[in-house]
């Protein structure tokens, strides 16, 4: 351990060895992951988000969202005892998680393809956001939940984003946009285009295609459990 | 053993009086950034229970102070921190000045400005959202370059040193200069520059956070624990045979455990099971690691007790060892099915960088800024007080995360439990995190004052005599090295 | 506790080794083999268990290195996964057309939003004469109606601009045989014809009107 370059040379093998055994095989693998073809109506999956989506997920980024929201349904299978019988279950496909109610999947690779910014998340102080999109009817729920979080659920510990929304006069007709919500008369409380952006990201959200080789792939043996408990 | 023990040349006050201004420079930007850092934590850990606090201004958000209080901690306190102490201990080991320490208080000032650029971006919204990476472009050039400055300085020192040996410290030293740029290089450029294809941003992420505390911060915290513990305790360290295979073990091993960060993720199954049986490998590392530093201090500990560094130092490598236990513990999945993606991955960070890291560099902090100034620490009392509320501190806040995130996981996991439940259960643990938080920032300002106290006052009458020449290691102590003699 | 209050730590550290005597020192104990004895083995033989534990455990639950599997739980079949095939039927083409347009209103569950939106599930409107159903995605619906037995007064958008005929029909194939509902299947002829016949016509149902057809 004396040799100053023997030690420079084991040091760079170290980061080589970390970098070749473990980032490279995985980009080499996810970069030829591609959108899938579905065999029936020659459709391609995932298709890429539209323009305003998109740059709503920069406001995304930039509001920090990721620091209390995931956007992945979980692959974890736990078991609970229901009826003296072991049976599996997923908690995110209970919590309406999934994008299909019906044939909850897990959140897939694949998915995430066309996504400019992958945003994971590491905690879930907030509910999962990755199919938030088959959750909300509309931008107005969003806005509302948006401007007064507590608003919409009492003990929410969402901060109120009202700087995402601006009040001004009404002139002429009331706004379509307008938010239902207390405003100074004769003011209306409209969203900004970051917000419109942000609502346009969110909705956009959902997973609903079940990507066949993936659910194959991630089928436990014990799946048949897992359907009856349902 | 006849030659004259060039001792005296080791301890010249040539070497520190080398690398005075540099050192001195970085070491007070990084308090400055440690008490701003722990302000914004606060502010963070406040807003993340009562979300109405300060949510009026944009910048102010939680999603903004919250990566801000993360970077001002990071970048600002560790990375000052991390350099001042590397270049001093370097110089130190190497025997040899630090020539042309001015040119580091350029680099200092690009680090600094270059921080400050980074976190004004995130409160302005320029935030990327990826964690520890969220510091806008315009930013990273300038770490960037004043990281190569501090880094060329270092690796310079080593290579013109004057002893014939290599000593632990210094492997840690010159792993952690080389590796961090390379790290951030590819993590920048695989993020953003080309961004990776879809999950992939994940793992290039995790195994950028992983590979910042794993390969730099650790290194740097080991490196000043392998030199104070024989230094102060006048002991050389037991079964040091075995710290080479230690080194080379742990920085192997610790940037795979990123994968098991990922458990559950929609990743290929490979990379999370690869951070895991990382773990398992982790444990033989922290058993060298454990077996050369507890060893040499074992039957020591009134001395330890006795020495401010010491107990600074020794109770980071401590923190290590319950890091890696707890690390390999929740990283079996089977184990631990409830911790993923709550508070308990950020309680581990905290224990690993404040309680290892930061505790090495207090300890290191205490031995070196009186020997730079030549003044000594004016009250004991602040000292004392800092110690213990850094240890009490992040044992709270690592504890607190960590039970509340079992606490958490549990309940998302029970799916009768409502999300708004699940919510008001972490809010109450969330306001302990904010008290845990509140008694570092005591230990904060009590080491503030002290400095200041200390800057304020006279340089000693007689600075020499303050600083006692060290006495010699005694050589072949160790009765089985005279075995192997023969 | 034997500290004293305050602790009487000393001011400036005192290193009880110089630098160079700490070099020297450990260049020596650098070089010094441990003799092999018992102990000794018995770590060797650890260090060996901890390493095959670690590479048995990875290569069990490494998913066969697929890129695809993200369930550690699953070990890949002898042979590799078969690839995937099965029957092409209007429902499953139907379900597309549903997750695509219908879910933000139904939802994925069939039951609408309670006091807003109508269920499908056990619905006597889906499951009843085709010529109602068919009326209602074409041109939409709105009023006060009944379903299930609960009062909803909503506004069904047109679909007729959108979707075309065959998409409605396997549409409402699906939602007549899904959620327990059990009603036979929609052809797509008979949309073009339900679509001709109320060709001109752009405003939507009265529920009213509706129950007047196909009695």
């Amino acid at each position: 351990m004396n040799n100053g370059l023997a030690l420079f040379l084991g040091v760079a093998g170290v980061f080589a060895f970390s970098w070749g055994a473990f980032i490279l095989p995985a980009h080499w693998q996810l970069g030829r992951l591609g959108q899938y073809r579905d065999p029936v109506d020659e459709t391609l999956h995932p298709s890429a988000a539209p323009g305003l989506a998109a740059q709503g997920g920069e406001v995304y980024a930039d509001l920090g969202c990721v620091y209390c929201h995931t956007q992945q349904v979980r692959q974890t299978t736990l078991t609970r005892l229901k009826e003296g019988k072991r049976a599996a279950f997923n908690p995110d496909f209970e919590r309406k998680w999934a994008g299909d109610a019906n044939q909850p999947r897990p959140s897939y690779a694949r998915d995430y393809i066309q996504d400019r910014r992958v945003f994971l998340g590491q905690v879930r102080l907030g509910p999962d956001l990755r199919n938030v999109g088959t959750r909300f009817p509309d931008d107005q729920a969003l806005y509302k939940l948006l401007f007064e979080p507590q608003a919409v659920t009492k003990d929410s510990l969402m901060p109120p984003h009202a700087f995402l929304f601006e009040t001004r006069p009404i002139v002429g007709e009331r706004s379509a946009k307008a938010l239902a919500v207390p405003a100074p008369p004769g003011c209306e409380v409209v969203p900004t285009p970051r917000a419109e952006a942000l609502a346009a990201y969110l909705l956009n959200l959902k997973d609903t295609y079940d990507y066949p080789e993936e659910r194959r792939r991630n089928m436990l043996p014990s799946a048949a459990i897992l359907e009856g408990d349902r | 053993m006849t030659e004259t023990p060039p001792s005296q040349r080791a301890e010249q006050a040539g070497i520190d009086a080398s690398t005075k201004v540099p050192v001195a420079v970085l070491l007070v930007c990084a308090l400055l950034w440690l008490v701003s850092g722990s302000a914004l934590q606060i502010l963070a850990s406040i807003q993340a229970h009562s979300p109405a606090f300060l949510s009026n201004c944009e910048w102010f958000t939680f999603g903004r102070v919250y990566p801000a209080a993360q970077n001002a901690l990071i970048y600002g306190w560790g990375f000052n921190a991390a350099f001042a102490v590397s270049l001093w201990l370097m110089a130190r080991l190497s025997c040899a000045a630090l020539r042309h320490g001015g040119w580091l208080v350029a680099a200092a000032v690009f680090w600094n400005v270059g921080v400050k650029l980074g976190m004004l971006g995130i409160l302005t919204g320029a935030s990327t959202s990826v964690a520890l990476l969220e510091m806008p472009r315009f930013a990273v050039l300038l770490l960037l370059v004043a990281y190569s400055m501090v880094a060329v300085w270092g690796v310079a020192n080593f290579s013109q040193r004057n002893t014939g040996h290599a000593y632990a410290s210094q492997w840690y030293l010159l792993g952690a200069a080389f590796w961090f740029p390379w790290l951030y290089i590819l993590a920048q450029g695989m993020l953003f520059v080309a961004p990776a294809r879809g999950v992939m941003q994940a793992i290039v992420g995790e195994w950028y956070v992983q590979g910042l505390y794993g390969l730099f911060f650790i290194p740097v915290a080991l490196s000043s624990a392998y030199y104070f513990v024989p230094k102060i305790l006048g002991q050389p360290i037991r079964h040091y045979f075995l710290a080479p295979a230690g080194f080379w073990w742990l920085v192997t091993v610790l940037p795979l455990l990123g994968g098991s960060r990922l458990v559950g993720a929609p990743v290929p199954v490979w990379v999370p099971t690869t951070g895991v049986a990382a773990g398992f490998l982790l444990l033989v590392g922290l058993l060298a690691v454990g077996l050369n530093l507890f060893g040499t201090v074992a039957g020591s500990f009134d001395r330890v007790r006795a020495s401010t560094t010491l107990s600074f130092v020794v109770a980071g490598v401590a923190f290590f060892l319950l890091w890696g236990v707890l690390q390999c513990a929740t990283a079996l999945r089977s184990v631990a099915a409830h911790l993923p993606l709550t508070l308990a991955r950020e309680g581990q960070d905290w224990l690993l960088f404040y309680g290892v890291f930061s505790m090495a560099m207090f300890g290191a902090i205490y031995f070196l800024l009186p020997r730079l100034l030549l003044r000594a620490w004016p009250s004991a009392m602040l000292v004392w007080t800092h110690w213990v509320a850094a240890a009490l501190g992040v044992l709270m806040v690592a504890g607190v995360l960590i039970l509340g995130g079992w606490r958490q996981g549990e309940l998302l996991n029970n799916p009768a439990v409502p999300f708004t439940e699940v919510a008001q259960a972490v809010s109450a643990w969330l306001a302990a995190r904010s008290v845990g938080l509140m008694l570092l920032a005591i230990g904060h300002i009590a080491f503030l004052l002290n400095l200041g106290w200390m800057l304020c006052a006279g340089r000693a009458a007689n600075a020499g005599g303050l600083i006692p020449p060290p006495a010699e290691l005694p050589l072949a102590k160790e009765p089985r090295w005279q075995e192997s003699q023969t | 506790m034997s500290e004293p209050f305050p602790p009487s730590h000393a001011p400036i550290e005192r290193a009880a080794a110089s630098d160079d005597s700490l070099q020297r020192a450990h260049a020596q104990l650098l070089h010094y083999r441990p003799q092999l004895t018992r102990g000794v083995l018995l770590s060797i033989g650890a260090l060996i268990a901890v390493l095959l534990a670690a590479t048995l455990y990875f290569t069990h639950n490494a998913g066969g290195f697929d890129p695809l599997v993200a369930n550690e739980d699953v070990c890949p079949p002898k042979g590799g996964f078969q690839a995937v095939t099965g029957p092409v039927t209007p429902a499953l083409l139907g379900k597309r057309v549903y997750l695509a347009n219908c879910i933000q209103c139904h939802q994925t569950t069939g039951l609408g939003v309670p006091g807003t939106f109508p269920p499908l599930a056990g619905s006597d409107w889906v499951t009843g004469p085709e010529e109602r159903i068919i009326r209602i995605v074409l041109q939409g619906a709105n009023g006060p109606i009944t379903v299930a037995g609960k009062n909803f007064n909503g506004v069904m958008t047109p679909f007729a601009p959108v979707l075309k005929d065959d998409e409605i029909a396997n549409v409402l194939t699906y939602i007549r045989s899904e959620w327990g509902n059990a009603a036979p299947e929609v052809k797509p002829e008979t949309v073009t014809r339900i679509r001709s016949e109320t060709a001109g016509r752009t405003a939507p149902w009265a529920p009213a009107e509706l129950l007047e057809i196909g009695k």
